[in-house]
């Protein structure tokens, strides 16, 4: 059905499609105008499925047809309980209510942290370029987790006995989107102190989506996250508090809380990639005590000046220190050498012993 | 055979009080499909495996299993790149135990 046209005088046919190479098609399916794209994709497509990668085709199907800004593409597919990828589609952008809750919250909460993103930062979904936002869910059987897997957002349904549905919290889906954002942006390792900078912002543009949504003060905010995660069967206030670190449960069935608020509790252990849920504890507490000493709404200037640094200073192997001087410098960017603001970051960032 | 599965990572950063079996407390069908299990996933040729980068808020598996033989073997593998059986045979080990609680 017709050809590509190529240009400076080359056109391939759809049969002919095959000879130019994959990496070819991905760069006009990433990057050509509208119509160069879609046969691109629709060529790629087709050998992808010749030679059964669903990988690829999932990738390509998540960066095609560039949207218009503002514009959210969501498509909530699931799993029933298995665990191949995507799943069933059960709902996509602009369709009613599901009836399932854990297929509408992905939903809901998705479309609140692109409206949070695109509202706040001016930034076009996951890529700044339009990526489609898929979610799946009921992945597994008593699943206790949520991920973020390159491409796709993945919740399991928890155990319901300490833990229900990980849609269940905005600041969860915040959190997973956040990480496909930071693989765009700085690529933070997930090992060590980068790691636990990668799991910090992930924190920090979670309960920042939430405070948006309910339109509340740093002051306001409970700063916790994943307090809506539990069943009423645990006595815990939530999986962490960036306010007061150490503090968010100590309970039989699931210890206690680990964190550090200080770095004279850095964990150096080897379990989770180095404690990258532990020692996130540290820039989590620093961004709470700097939104909370600038005063107002946490996501501007404070989430400002965190998403300046993530976007163009950090690298992928960062550090804490590295950290507080792309903030510090942001800060001074955004507001002004010697700003309020810019001694607000700084003395977050000795308050918890980084500097 | 004991096996002791341990868990770490993930969202929530719980970690999650090891569970042991041992197959001779067990049921002979859920004792078996653990030799089974173990035997198809060639438990004593897999290697520790760091986690593959990129994969963020995934679970990491510790399982350490004596076998009868006495000799223990331990393997260290993220969810992200672990051979599907090895997941099977977590899944099955936390099945178990939880038939038994």
């Amino acid at each position: 059905m017709g050809g590509l046209h190529l240009g400076n005088g080359r056109f391939a046919q759809r049969c002919f499609c095959q000879i130019i190479p994959n990496y070819i098609l991905r760069e006009l399916a990433a990057r050509g105008h509208s119509k160069l794209r879609e046969h691109a994709l629709r060529t790629i497509e087709q050998s992808e499925r010749l030679r059964g990668q669903r990988d690829m085709l999932a990738f390509l199907g998540a960066i095609s047809v560039a949207t218009p800004p503002g514009a959210k593409r969501r498509t909530i597919y699931d799993c029933q309980h298995e665990t191949k990828l995507p799943g069933k589609l059960v709902r996509g952008e602009d369709d009613p209510a599901t009836n399932d809750r854990a297929a509408d919250e992905a939903y809901d909460y998705s479309g609140a942290t692109y409206d949070f993103f695109k509202s706040v930062y001016g930034r076009n979904s996951i890529d700044d370029r339009g990526m489609r936002l898929d979610s799946s869910v009921h992945y597994g059987v008593d699943y206790d987790n949520a991920f973020w897997n390159g491409m796709q957002m993945v919740y399991g349904d928890g155990d319901g006995e300490i833990f229900q549905s990980f849609t269940s919290a905005i600041e969860v889906v915040g959190h997973e989107l956040t990480h496909g954002i930071i693989q765009c942006e700085s690529g933070l390792i997930y090992y060590g102190q980068a790691g636990a900078l990668n799991e910090s912002f992930a924190d920090v543009f979670g309960v920042l989506v939430k405070q948006w949504k309910l339109k509340q003060t740093a002051a306001e905010a409970d700063w916790l996250i994943g307090a809506d995660l539990f069943t009423k069967n645990v006595k815990a206030k939530a999986l962490r508090s960036m306010k007061a670190p150490g503090t968010a449960y100590d309970d039989p069935n699931l210890g206690k809380d680990p964190q550090p608020a200080h770095m004279k509790d850095y964990y150096n252990g080897k379990g989770d990639n180095g404690g990258v849920h532990i020692n996130s504890g540290i820039p989590n507490r620093a961004f709470y005590i700097a939104a909370t000493q600038i005063g107002g709404y946490a996501w501007d200037p404070a989430g400002r000046i965190w998403y300046d640094a993530l976007c163009n200073r950090l690298r992928p192997t960062s550090d804490f220190r590295s950290a507080a001087k792309a903030t510090m410098d942001s800060a001074g960017a955004l507001c002004g050498p010697g700003s309020k603001e810019q001694q607000a970051v700084r003395s977050a960032w000795e308050q918890v012993g980084v500097i | 055979m004991r096996l002791t599965l341990s868990r770490s990572g993930g969202f929530a950063g719980i970690r999650r009080p090891a569970i042991t079996v041992d197959t001779r407390d067990l049921a002979p069908h859920e004792a078996a499909l653990l030799e089974k299990l173990i035997s198809d996933v060639r438990f004593l040729d897999l290697q520790s495996q760091a986690p593959a980068p990129g994969h963020p808020d995934r679970f990491e598996y510790t399982i350490e299993a004596v076998l009868d033989n006495g000799l223990p073997h331990t393997v260290t593998i993220g969810e992200a790149d672990a051979p599907p059986l090895f997941l099977d045979l977590v899944r099955a080990i936390e099945q178990i135990a939880k038939r038994k609680k």
